[in-house]
């Protein structure tokens, strides 16, 4: 029996637009923009045309397509494009005065490749979001949502918190996509199982939290994914009509080549939980030991200024900036063949080493790793769908098709953990990062405390929708991640402390301080005009905030 | 209609009992709310399944129309309360209009008035002569009912009285004592409080006007005098039967619901499937069933256009239905602004309380291309709401069992309602239909947010319709648990005579 693979790519960027430009800001989008969503774009229309068949689930989180959609994105993609044809069209000049001759015939590759890619913008009318609805529509892509801003669900003090980011998530997307998303990328894949929390001795402790599934199940969501540590740490019960009973085998039973049930205290559906296989992803990420680091790639980290443009190779992972060689775009190519080539022939030996309970190898990654981070990435994805037969060993699908054909029965009770450095919650949460949970976990709890009341005001409905956006915004795990990185840490700080300040802010009216109303309304109107992505929050706060008091039995 | 198999009930002293339901309301003959339907869907299930029944019904002014063929069962008999005499008259009906076996109490004094309980939003002054007088010749008439044994099903607290009777007045009478009793509780929030000053005037003993029989805080208790003299008891949904063992939910008989144990229980009604069947329905503009919802888009722009409302198939449409009062979380609907904030339509049909019809009336005159009113309640409009609609709201203060958003699921209509009594009992939250808890403005907004955001997922919308009109809420349901029930009351009551 041939076994599935899943290829899943999870798209997203915090929040950027109006919010800075250069070195961090709008031409992060931007940079994403051109290296991996246009070429990926442009990727599923050449497999479209050529008749491959192509699966792929791909997550664009809320927060993501809220930006992709918004006016100011297409003028700033506009720019950054006129931009980078300028200093394409000066390049040679400058390479040659400054004696770099042997990279000058990069200009011509680096101007071609821009243009078809301002040529797909402007074919599909600058709408992203339309051009990946459209592929979805025609079965190449299952598209998945997240939490609305990316939000550390195990780490948000409040459950009202996580509910929200999962609502809005999934709300957000249907009114993007048109339809409801099954599948969510849990942020980081960051799982925490019902019990006790306290993540730091200053947080106040609580008993019993409910596990991020049960938030999951009640936005209605289907399933998420785990990393493997996160499944092996858990234990294994089958079920017997449908009732789980512990199963006698070990670690046999927690295989990465399977789909599980949630071992959870929500009622409804049952929820499930696709996990990473380690094996076959440590191929496509690892700088050091992947592909991305073959010596014929194009090299990342150095870039030429003024211009912004990248013209060297890898060379070796072990070669100083300055003994980068010129990027050869064909020997990267060549080198994008045989890896695809290699993947299939990995993915073929996980089947056949297969047991007979192997069903499938789940492949998650972040999707600006392909085009942004490994420059070839999105030409590998293509060609090696390029590999993959309908009728080999392996066969492309997407994950909810996956679920809705192998109906999972044994169930997980999943351990704690996420994706992230050391596999646990510590690259956001360290003496480098404390301070932010230690600001947000207060301004949770006045919100929370201050909205089952506020949401039933509507003089104070333009407050909270714009207090919702900032509290969200607040908690982008990104701020935390990017302070650990130190790569820009000032920047994710001031964000942070923005989106806090401004919460502060609104805070007071909504819990019935005596403010001049008028002008808190002024105010919001002001940050909303900056931090104006979701809509209809007034409705999403009062279903997160209307949490059960249970009936005594 | 479907040819069902027999039930067989347990035995009591080797033959089989005939089940007799004694209710104040019973379908057709008379109806204000739930227990009518209730009562009759429950008897006409078991009466079709082979089981002897009979239904005891007083003879209202308003039941004479549906009458078909009224024979005297025996002569007119006379019963003392206390001083006070009163006499009254067993009718059976020939080829019934209810489908059922039915027999009637005659006491025209007491029941053929224009009302059921009271006139212009006054309860009848003498109510508790009138019920204690139906539950008194009830017992006394079912000797000419049967000379077999029976088991009494009383409903509601106008019954309640049945029970203290049976075993009061009746009691030593072998053939009376050997009759369990089964007394379900449709809606505690109605208990039949009078003044203590009555208890001469049901012909009871002052012995019984104490805490644990029918004393209520110095009121007599018609509720809690069925309560303490049944054998079993039941409310309608397993749900409510907890809620009412709280001081919350008790409605202040907590203490004699807590004290019954597992005398007391909770069984879903069911709802009559031959009435409700969308590919059938005479009163909706098109047919359509699980596998084939097109009909359902056709009913929405029928809906639409009978309520005056603007064609638009992707707009939510919204109904509510039933009294407009306050245990129907009105208040919850009419002043929340954010709701008809929104794109959706709403369509309120029923009447009750005038300052909710009001606010309503008020709303669509605001905003008539999003909100219509309809005060005159029908069963045919009642179908137009149920096949047509997307949404159902009941945001009920509490809903002991609830029929509406059973046969709304079984339409496909999706039902969003409080996490109360029989609404959790039969809708599966975020699966058929969706459940807030908070009682107040923000629990509808967050359910309706829901429910709203739902409805955008065009698949996920349709696959959530037919998990909806996949559950089962027919009375076949029902039957075994039942059966089960009146086992334990047989049981009960044939311990109680050794």
């Amino acid at each position: 029996m041939s076994m599935r693979f899943v290829l899943t790519l999870h798209s997203h960027l915090p929040w950027v637009l109006h919010h800075g430009r250069w070195p961090h800001g709008s031409d992060w989008i931007c940079e994403a923009a051109l290296d991996t969503y246009l070429p990926l774009v442009a990727a599923l229309d050449r497999l479209e045309t050529s008749g491959t068949d192509a699966m792929l689930t791909l997550g664009v989180t809320p927060v993501l397509a809220a930006q992709l959609a918004h006016p100011t994105f297409r003028t700033e993609l506009d720019a950054y494009f006129a931009q980078r044809l300028e200093a394409i069209d000066t390049l040679p000049d400058e390479l040659d005065q400054s004696g770099d001759t042997e990279l000058i015939p990069l200009a011509a590759f680096w101007k071609f490749r821009v243009e078809t890619l301002q040529a797909t913008w402007r074919q599909i009318g600058g709408d992203l979001i339309g051009a990946f609805r459209r592929h979805a529509a025609a079965g190449r892509l299952e598209l998945i949502s997240s939490a609305a801003t990316h939000g550390f669900l195990p780490l948000l003090g409040r459950d009202e918190s996580i509910r929200l980011q999962l609502l809005v998530g999934r709300a957000e997307h249907v009114r993007r996509f048109g339809e409801l998303p099954r599948g969510c990328w849990v942020p980081e894949c960051a799982y925490r199982p019902r019990g006790p929390w306290q993540p730091l001795p200053s947080a106040t402790p609580v008993a019993d939290r409910p596990g991020i599934e049960e938030h999951l199940s009640y936005a209605g969501f289907r399933w998420f994914f785990v990393d493997a540590h996160l499944a092996e740490a858990g234990e294994t019960y089958d079920l017997y009509s449908g009732v789980p009973r512990r199963t006698t085998k070990t670690s046999a039973a927690r295989s990465p080549y399977r789909a599980y049930q949630v071992a959870t205290a929500a009622a409804g559906r049952p929820m499930h939980v696709l996990v990473r296989d380690p094996k076959t992803t440590a191929q496509v990420w690892s700088r050091h030991g992947g592909y991305p680091g073959d010596g014929r790639y194009l090299e990342f980290h150095k870039i030429r200024y003024p211009g912004g443009l990248k013209l060297w190779r890898v060379t070796s992972t072990t070669a100083d900036l300055g003994d980068k060689e010129s990027y050869r775009p064909d020997e990267a190519q060549t080198a994008v063949a045989f890896h695809a080539g290699h993947f299939r022939e990995l993915l073929d030996t996980v089947a056949g080493s297969a047991t007979r309970h192997d069903r499938v190898i789940v492949a998650p990654f972040d999707t600006e790793l392909f085009g942004h981070w490994w420059f070839e990435g999105v030409d590998f994805i293509e060609q090696l769908f390029d590999r993959l037969e309908s009728d080999g060993a392996v066969v492309p699908t997407s994950a909810g098709q996956f679920l809705d054909d192998e109906k999972p029965n044994t169930v997980l009770a999943l351990g704690q953990g996420s994706w992230g450095a050391n596999g646990d919650f510590s690259m956001w949460l360290n003496p480098e990062t404390e301070w932010t949970w230690q600001r947000l976990w207060p301004l949770e709890e006045r919100f929370w405390n201050a909205a089952p009341h506020a949401v039933q005001r509507p003089e104070l409905f333009e407050i909270i929708d714009q207090a919702a956006r900032e509290l969200l915004l607040a908690q982008s795990s990104d701020w935390q991640f990017i302070i650990s990185t130190g790569a820009a840490g000032d920047y994710a700080t001031k964000r942070f402390v923005e989106h806090c300040d401004a919460l502060e802010t609104l805070l007071p009216a909504l819990e019935g301080a005596p403010v001049n109303l008028g002008h808190v309304r002024y105010v919001a109107a002001q940050l909303r005009d900056i931090d104006g992505l979701f809509e209809d929050l007034v409705g999403a706060v009062a279903a997160a905030s209307d949490i059960a008091t249970p009936v005594p039995q | 209609m479907t040819e069902l198999a027999p039930l067989a009930l347990p035995l009591i002293d080797a033959e089989s009992p005939t089940v007799v339901h004694l209710s104040a309301e019973y379908y057709p003959y008379a109806r204000t709310g739930g227990l009518a339907e209730a009562a009759w869907g429950l008897h006409r299930f078991q009466h079709r399944r082979g089981i002897p029944t009979t239904a005891i019904v007083p003879l209202y002014r308003a039941a004479r129309k549906h009458v078909r063929n009224l024979q005297p069962l025996g002569e007119p008999y006379t019963l003392y309360f206390g001083a006070r005499a009163e006499t009254f008259q067993v009718l059976r009906e020939f080829d019934p209009a209810s489908e059922t076996p039915t027999c009637f109490i005659q006491h025209d004094g007491f029941f053929d008035r224009d009302g059921i309980y009271g006139e212009r939003g006054q309860d009848y002054p003498d109510n508790h002569r009138r019920f204690s007088g139906f539950a008194a010749a009830a017992i006394a008439a079912l000797p000419r009912i049967t000379s077999g044994p029976v088991l009494l099903h009383a409903h509601d607290w106008h019954c309640g009285l049945a029970p203290v009777y049976l075993r009061h007045w009746w009691g030593g009478d072998r053939w009376f004592d050997r009759i369990p009793v089964v007394l379900s509780v449709h809606n505690a929030g109605y208990q039949g409080h009078f003044g203590a000053e009555i208890m001469p005037d049901l012909g009871l003993p002052w012995s019984l006007f104490t805490l644990d029989r029918l004393e209520w805080y110095g009121k007599t208790n018609f509720l809690k005098g069925g309560l303490t003299h049944t054998d079993v008891a039941t409310t309608v949904s397993p749900a409510h039967s907890k809620e009412l063992r709280t001081p919350d939910g008790g409605f202040g008989l907590q203490d004699v619901f807590q004290a019954m144990g597992d005398r007391f229980t909770g069984v879903l009604n069911g709802i009559d499937l031959d009435t409700w069947n969308s590919r059938t329905d005479p009163h909706i503009a098109a047919p359509y069933s699980r596998a084939d919802l097109s009909g359902k888009a056709v009913c929405k722009a029928d809906m639409q256009r009978r309520f005056g409302l603007p064609l638009d198939p992707d707009i939510t449409l919204i109904a509510l239905a039933g009294r407009m009062v306050t245990q129907k979380g009105l208040e919850l609907v009419v002043d929340n602004e954010a709701l008809f904030d929104r794109r959706a339509q709403f369509v309120f049909l029923g009447s009750g309380e005038r300052r909710f019809e009001d606010k309503l009336f008020r709303l669509q005159a605001t905003m008539p291309e999003r909100v219509a009113v309809e005060t005159a309640f029908s069963d045919e409009l009642e179908h137009v709401l149920m096949a047509g609609a997307d949404l159902f709201l009941m945001p009920s203060q509490y809903e002991p069992c609830g029929l509406t958003q059973m046969r709304a699921q079984h339409y496909g209509t999706i039902p969003v309602a409080r996490r109360v009594g029989g609404l959790a009992d039969t809708i599966k939250d975020g699966i058929t239909g969706f459940l807030f808890d908070a009682f107040d403005e923000r629990g509808v907004l967050g359910g309706l947010w829901r429910a709203v955001t739902e409805h955008r997922g065009t698949a996920a919308w349709v696959e959530m319709q037919r998990a909806a009109m996949t559950s089962d809420f027919g009375w076949d349901r029902v039957a075994e648990t039942y059966l089960d029930l009146y086992g334990r009351a047989i049981a009960i009551a044939a311990e109680r005579n050794t």
